[in-house]
């Protein structure tokens, strides 16, 4: 799987968006991290809509996501925590990029698709089921998670 | 009086981003203003008057691209320079927007590298640092 045209443009897509947007580098892992936990999370969701079924998750844990927001759009001008709305939207603009760079990639730049507003929840991370796609990065001290699902990107491989 | 920009994009973060690129690619003397759905940047760009729209596609209530028809079918906001900035870049869309009327379509991420290099294609946009 490692070697798919999948993983491959995710991550690029995924290692681009972070850096132009956050300035960080994402280095991806092999494993999962060894310290990786499903609890207090934000996970973002959008789906590719056309010409393929598809879904893209992110999951971070709430500070890994206060982080990047902060790196972002900076600190409340109140020096208060960031909301979670904020964080919330900075994770979607963060799939929405990531989301229709990889479609670029996949399809070459050469047909349309339509993806769908992300979604971002709090909390726990359900189960997810029939991952097709399982990517860890290392982003400064934090582990993320992505996950790609949907029968739409067995066609591609 | 400072130029005025307009950013049309669902997403505050978004708006934040694209602004933070133009005052890097040298549009500090500008007053930014925003607005989160086609239909509201319809009615921001007709009341203030902006000299530059920069608009994201895929956007509740009224999309991208219904939002640059109508601007373009608009006798006052059809001379002002629309910028596209969208995750949904591919040739066919390109050129609909560009037929549409679209100045320059960019693909997110932006940065402000692209943004200069399409303010210097729009006319009275050339050289920000002398607006």
């Amino acid at each position: 799987m490692s070697d798919s045209r999948l993983d491959s443009a995710l991550r690029e897509s995924f290692e681009v968006t972070i850096e132009t947007m956050a300035f960080e580098q994402a280095f991806p892992l092999d494993e999962t991290p060894d310290d990786w936990q499903n609890t207090n999370c934000i996970h973002t969701t959008i789906h590719i809509e056309e010409p393929l079924e598809g879904t893209l998750i992110l999951i971070a844990s709430k500070q890994c996501a206060e982080e990047i927001a902060m790196n972002i759009v900076g600190p409340p001008e109140d020096d208060s925590p960031i909301g979670d709305s904020m964080i919330a939207d900075t994770l979607g603009e963060i799939m929405n990029t990531v989301a229709g760079r990889l479609m670029q990639k996949l399809l070459e730049g050469s047909s349309d698709f339509t993806l769908s507003l992300p979604e971002s929840t709090f909390g726990d991370c359900p189960e997810i089921e029939k991952e097709f796609l399982v990517q860890y990065y290392q982003l400064a001290d934090f582990a993320i998670k992505m996950v790609a699902l949907g029968s739409g990107f067995e066609t591609l491989e | 009086m400072n130029r005025k920009i307009l950013i049309v994009d669902d997403s505050t973060t978004a708006r934040m981003f694209i602004r933070r690129c133009f005052e890097i690619a040298g549009c500090w003397d500008v007053e930014f203003l925003e607005a989160a759905d086609g239909k509201e940047g319809l009615e921001q760009a007709k009341k203030h008057n902006v000299e530059l729209i920069v608009t994201d596609l895929n956007m509740p209530n009224m999309d991208g691209t219904s939002f640059l028809r109508r601007a373009k079918g608009s006798p006052r906001l059809n001379p002002v320079p629309v910028i596209v900035i969208t995750s949904l870049k591919n040739e066919e869309k390109v050129r609909e927007l560009l037929d549409l009327g679209a100045e320059d379509v960019l693909s997110k991420p932006i940065t402000p590298t692209d943004v200069l290099e399409t303010l210097q294609k729009i006319p009275g946009w050339g050289d920000s640092e002398e607006q």
